[in-house]
């Protein structure tokens, strides 16, 4: 687990504590699942977990509850209930490998793709940049 | 180095009077740079070619300075640590990195950055990815190097860079070389007083009489050329490492306490300016004969003079210059802004010509590891070569990061006070900047508010204080957006319901290249079966 703020007592556990985006990096994907455990179906609903894209440009599958509506019908992504959690990881790490997650995927979801748009739509309101 | 970065770095002049040349092994992604060079203050030469130039200046032997005018900073051991070089280098028009306490930095291999007290130690640009600099005296001359808080890595012989070398001013010999400094070009120049190169041209200027000329660097041949009258040059011999190019190919000849602005075909003057007294970093050796070269300890140093500081009122400038050429320790002063500390010098010259991008968020530029939605989406806005400034009030510090200016509340209004007649387009992520995407968008700036969470299902669980006030806000933004952007479909009936305009959902993204693990372990990771990795915050009412 990378962030802070928590500890839990268990050998399976690890937290990394808080660090620079570029070496977090280095740890998912050294991974092959990510998971969201997010609750609050009110809040989640508005939630596009920016987490999500880095665990698939790290090639992982994504295991996330089922309050994260956003991510309904996301490819690379299966929903569990906490208790389902341990097999969906499973699962999310046999079908990785049969499934990897595709590159063009990744571009088409990046954060200079995003930005193309956003510099579209002011575009088309108008502004010459 | 990957080609579009290469090309980026335009051209270094450098004159290098005490040793060979030297890059170390390694590599670079250096994006940023532009330098001068010298050893023990024998500076001959800087020239501003197309890219950023943060600051620059002699160092180490030769501490001819002004404390008041510039930023001197003592490099500690850990001096790739991010915020202290950084920020000095955006702090002030003028920031002077001295050598004088440097240390060798533990594990980089070559030659040290420089010595205590005779470093001509130079780092001439710096943001909290990329460290350039530019050392150092006796033996190495030239040495650009980039770190990203660990071991700083080097341009390598082969890359394909290349750079611009003035290599003797007394010879008047100009030299092509690529990153192993072999020679691309040379070519010799006579009667040169002083001299600027860009990519292919050099700009020069002759003493006797004052006349300023562009010769073509391959075929040698005079471009251009005009003669410069008394009211350009006060009647004085220019500096020595005058002529400046800006990036607009605009000269900057300084007479003494005099700066003349002419345009890039030498054909009309564009501006000339009186400082109240000499630059504080002019060498005391302020005329430079063409036939000979310095020798060493030739200088003659003399205290440096307290003085008030040189005063320019920003509308006496030439629009869309100044801005850039930071070794001249011109002390900006915004008229309209009473309580302005900010000058033209944290912009660099290509802004001014551009729509600016102004994100206001309540998140700092380094909160979550640096890649919350402003954060990430401002750092592409930049790569694209927009002028986009990120302002919260929680950042830590101020400076150009990643190509992005970063302010914090001291900063904000005088910034808008110069940019609000560029008509850009300001972006807002919270409820409470209304009084700032007001003013912009009744100045004609399109205003954008991006929906990245709902604030009123997070505000419920006590996420943030002041609720009601800031959903009050975010309301009145709603309603007076151009558009407002959703992070997620899930977010357009949110909008909607808020009155908003128009809507478009642009979704989070990531980096846009799959991170492969090389297999080797990760230090300090435990392994298992299977590796399943939860990465953020773990104390937020939405985690389980």
């Amino acid at each position: 687990m990378i962030g802070g703020y928590a500890h839990i007592d268990s050998p399976n556990i690890q937290f990394l504590g808080e660090m620079p985006f570029p070496r977090a990096l280095r740890y998912i994907s050294a991974s092959t699942v990510g998971i969201i455990p997010f609750q609050d179906a009110k809040i989640c609903h508005g939630v596009d977990p920016i987490k999500a894209y880095d665990y698939w440009s790290c090639g992982c599958w994504v295991v996330a509850t089922p309050d994260l509506t956003p991510m309904r019908g996301r490819p690379y992504t299966i929903f569990a209930d906490p208790e389902d959690f341990p097999e969906a990881i499973r699962e999310a790490n046999h079908r990785r490998v049969g499934e990897p997650v595709d590159p063009e995927f990744v571009r088409n979801n990046s954060w200079s793709s995003r930005s193309k748009d956003i510099v579209s739509i002011v575009r088309s309101g108008g502004l010459v940049l | 180095m990957d080609k579009r970065t290469a090309n980026k770095i335009k051209a270094i002049s450098t004159r290098d009077s005490e040793g060979p040349t030297h890059f170390d092994e390694g590599e670079t992604t250096m994006f940023l740079c532009v330098s001068n060079v010298g050893s023990r203050s024998r500076v001959l030469h800087m020239a501003e070619v197309g890219a950023p130039m943060v600051a620059s200046n002699v160092t180490g032997w030769f501490p001819i300075y002004d404390p008041d005018h510039m930023r001197i900073v003592y490099l500690q051991d850990d001096w790739t640590g991010r915020d202290r070089l950084w920020m000095a280098f955006h702090s002030h028009e003028v920031s002077v990195v001295s050598s004088g306490e440097m240390v060798e930095f533990e594990g980089w291999s070559g030659p040290p950055l420089g010595y205590g007290g005779d470093g001509g130690f130079f780092c001439l640009s710096a943001d909290e990815r990329s460290i350039v600099e530019i050392s150092y005296s006796g033996g190495v001359s030239i040495r650009g190097s980039v770190g990203e808080g660990e071991k700083p890595v080097c341009i390598r012989p082969g890359d394909d860079v290349r750079f611009m070398l003035l290599r003797e001013l007394g010879s008047s010999e100009m030299r092509w070389v690529d990153a192993g400094m072999r020679d691309i070009h040379a070519a010799k120049i006579p009667g040169v007083y002083a001299a600027s190169l860009d990519n292919e041209r050099i700009y020069i200027m002759r003493d006797d009489p004052h006349r300023a000329e562009i010769i073509d660097l391959i075929s040698g041949e005079v471009v251009s050329s005009r003669p410069m009258g008394d009211g350009e040059t006060g009647g004085k011999a220019p500096d020595w490492w005058r002529p400046m190019i800006s990036s607009r190919g605009h000269l900057f000849l300084t007479f003494g306490t005099r700066t003349t602005i002419i345009s890039s075909d030498l054909s009309r003057t564009i501006d000339v300016i009186d400082a109240i007294h000499p630059c504080p970093i002019t060498p005391v050796m302020s005329r430079f004969e063409t036939s000979r070269v310095p020798k060493r300890n030739e200088h003659r140093v003399e205290p440096p003079v307290k003085e008030a500081p040189r005063k320019v009122v920003i509308e006496e400038m030439a629009a869309g210059e100044v801005c850039n050429i930071v070794a001249s320790p011109i002390e900006m002063i915004c008229p309209s802004s009473t309580s302005s500390k900010m000058g033209r010098a944290w912009f660099y010259d290509s802004w001014w010509s551009r729509h600016p991008w102004l994100f206001l968020s309540s998140a700092s530029w380094r909160a979550t590891g640096a890649n919350q939605r402003p954060v990430a989406i401002c750092r592409e806005l930049a790569k694209m070569g927009n002028f986009v400034i990120h302002y919260s009030p929680s950042n830590e510090v101020c400076g150009i990061v990643d190509g992005v200016l970063v302010l914090n509340n001291e900063d904000i209004m005088s910034v808008i006070d110069q940019i609000v007649e560029m008509k850009g387009v300001v972006i807002s992520t919270f409820g409470s900047f209304s009084t700032i995407t007001r003013k912009l968008h009744d100045d004609g700036w399109m205003f954008i508010y991006d929906m990245i969470d709902d604030w009123d299902a997070l505000g419920e669980k006590g996420f943030f204080t002041a609720r009601s006030r800031m959903l009050e806000e975010e309301d009145r933004m709603i309603g007076d957006a151009d558009v407002v952007l959703c992070s997620a479909e899930t977010l357009e009936e949110r909008a909607k319901s808020k009155g908003a305009f128009s809507i478009r959902t642009i979704r989070n993204g990531g980096i846009s290249e799959i991170v492969s693990w090389n297999g080797e372990p990760v230090p300090g990771m435990i392994s298992g079966e299977i590796q399943c990795v939860y990465c953020g915050m773990l104390d937020g009412p939405w985690f389980s």
